[in-house]
């Protein structure tokens, strides 16, 4: 009986033996054959985290309000004629980003994806204004706005081949889903009657954008790919809603229930607006969220 | 029994001339496939129709004013007051797409392509404003605004699952954008005059813009017959250009032309810094952006 075991588990080695024999040699073979298409990269899952920045793209001069983002302009003594003026194009989405993403490969070629992207310090834009007229008095304004930390959702699909040994180029395109842009704003105005000034939140309303990369993936350990990539987004939100956040005059807080109205809708169409006292639904109008920008990164097998 | 031999004769000689044909056809094709330096590599054209909707748009010019849609106002003496509104997002290459485009791929799965890109029937977008003041007279307009044939050349890189039978792929490039110019026609009705006495005019401007470069992508699928390969994808385009420069190109009062010397200032110039000029002003971003859908073939060249 014993003997009859030792057989059977020698035969039974053997059988192993020989099944792990012929699939490495068939790994090997296949291997051999697509050695430019590591297997690591077939139908498997993966994570990718990466950090980045992005620059304005397809951006705008003008914000809600009708005036440059960023820059100056100022007026003579009349508040009639420019006397100099200089500004640049904005996005609130530049800035500082980062990006956490899963997917899966379903072949060497495609995937999918879903990741979530951040812009962890997006970029502050100021205008300063002096000698503008507003409401029949010359005035100095500031206005800084600032993206209140962007969050976007980001289904892809991914493309991706091999170029060199452990080097890959892939391409990513996506929808973009805007989960957070809300905007900061601060307003600061100073005339001969006095002082006021002023924070509050804009928030949009819901619409898509898209999202594209290019890059090169290096395979530094076996689970482990080091990517470096260029990105663009395409998107832009009509702001929805202004809600006031403090306001105060020569300095002295005002309490928000002193205030008549806190809140200021905008709306594509509407009736019975007055846009001199904000009250009724105002026209919207876009704010920039396009960037086009650079991110590096680990991608890791999960 | 003669009939036979020359019968087998003849099986047999189709037979050795069917091997021998085989045999250069494979001896053939293996150098050829030596002489190319890469697998697979091939040359291709393309063409392909599309349309293209408003995407990543702006409702509104540097001036504030909305590029599509309508406003009524009440206009009591020297104050106006907006009554109701109803404005659109537009973007200035929206319309109907056309491609050419030459490319190589290197492999199965990856190549590089330079395209042309034509909207031969860019959609105009008309402003309706009515009962508001216009340099202090009441007044009704109508502005229509739209690109004169947008031109984009395209250089982009190619990825795709494989060469035969259906496909996926991606493609993803810069935008070089070589003709944005854009028309404005103006026409104001003054509700009880305007000045100088004159009931309405008309002009038409040339809008011009600076250098910019966009990016776009596309995701499509592709099928191979056996001759050509069809393929149907959505592709968007991100691109804003910023104005440089305006120019009156036709101008009358009344219905009467006036010659545009007559004109002032009959060129304006955008720019982005720079002091108070009658001829100069602030520019602004002009959106160029969409998302569209495209089918057509491609072939081997």
């Amino acid at each position: 009986m014993k003997k009859l075991l030792t057989i059977l588990l020698a035969c039974s080695s053997y059988t192993v033996f020989a099944q792990h024999a012929e699939f490495a040699r068939v790994s090997n073979s296949h291997s051999r054959n697509r050695e430019k298409q590591p297997l690591t990269d077939v139908t498997t899952w993966y994570g990718r985290v990466g950090l980045g920045y992005a620059f304005t793209q397809a951006g705008q001069v003008n914000s809600l309000y009708g005036i440059p983002y960023s820059g100056n302009v100022s007026y003579d003594n009349t508040g009639a004629t420019i006397n100099s003026f200089s500004y640049k194009k904005a996005s609130l989405n530049t800035g500082v980003n980062a990006s956490l993403a899963m997917g899966r490969m379903f072949g060497p070629h495609i995937g999918l994806e879903l990741a979530a992207q951040f812009d962890v310090a997006p970029t502050k834009y100021t205008f300063n204004g002096h000698n503008l007229t507003l409401g029949g008095n010359l005035s100095d304004l500031t206005i800084t706005q600032q993206a209140k930390s962007p969050i976007f959702l980001i289904p892809a699909a991914v493309f991706q081949t091999q170029v060199a040994n452990k080097l890959q180029a892939y391409a990513r395109l996506g929808l973009v889903l805007p989960i957070n842009t809300k905007v900061n704003v601060s307003v600061n105005n100073t005339d001969p009657t006095g002082n006021y000034a002023y924070t509050a939140v804009q928030s949009s309303s819901f619409s898509l954008g898209f999202n594209g990369a290019l890059g090169l993936k290096y395979e530094a350990a076996a689970n482990l790919k080091i990517f470096a990539e260029f990105n663009v987004m395409s998107l832009s939100a009509y702001t929805k809603k202004e809600e006031l956040k403090s306001y105060s005059e020569n300095g002295q807080p005002i309490p928000l229930g002193q205030i008549s109205s806190t809140t200021t809708t905008y709306t594509l169409s509407g009736s019975n607006s007055n846009p001199n006292n904000g009250t009724g639904p105002q026209a919207t109008s876009s704010t920039p969220f396009s960037n086009a920008g650079f991110m590096i990164g680990i991608t890791m097998r999960l | 029994m003669k009939k036979i031999l020359t019968l087998a004769l003849a099986c047999s000689s189709f037979h050795l001339f069917a091997q021998h044909s085989a045999f250069m056809k494979t001896t053939h094709t293996e150098l050829s496939s030596k002489k190319k330096t890469r697998p697979n590599s091939t040359w291709y054209g393309r063409v392909g129709i599309g349309y293209g909707l408003n995407q990543d748009g702006q409702s509104t010019n540097g001036y504030g004013t909305p590029y599509s849609g309508i406003a009524n106002y009440t206009a009591n003496g020297t104050t106006v007051s907006l009554s109701d509104f109803s404005i659109n997002k537009a973007s200035f290459n929206a319309g109907v797409q056309a491609t050419v485009a030459a490319g190589y791929m290197l492999d199965n799965h990856i190549g590089i392509e330079l395209a042309g890109q034509f909207n031969i029937a860019p959609v105009k977008y008309t402003y309706d404003a009515h009962n508001y003041l216009l340099s202090g007279y009441p007044a009704n307009s109508s502005t229509t605004t739209y690109a004169k044939s947008p031109i984009m050349i395209i250089p982009a890189l190619v990825l795709q699952t494989g060469d035969e039978g259906l496909n996926v792929y991606t493609r993803a490039g810069l935008v070089l954008p070589l003709n944005t110019k854009m028309e404005r026609n103006v026409q104001v009705e003054y509700l009880t005059g305007g000045p100088n006495g004159i009931r309405s005019k008309e002009y038409t401007t040339e809008l011009s813009s600076k250098f910019g470069v966009g990016y776009t992508g596309a995701l499509g699928i592709s099928y191979k017959t056996d001759k050509v390969r069809l393929w149907a994808e959505v592709n968007v385009m991100s691109l804003s250009t910023t104005i440089k420069k305006e120019q009156v190109k036709s101008f009358s009062q009344d219905g009467y032309s006036i010659p545009l010397q007559y004109i002032t200032p009959g060129t304006i110039n955008y720019t982005q810094s720079g002091s108070y000029d009658p001829h100069t002003d602030l520019a602004y971003s002009v959106p160029f952006s969409y998302i569209g859908a495209m089918v057509g073939l491609s072939f081997k060249i």
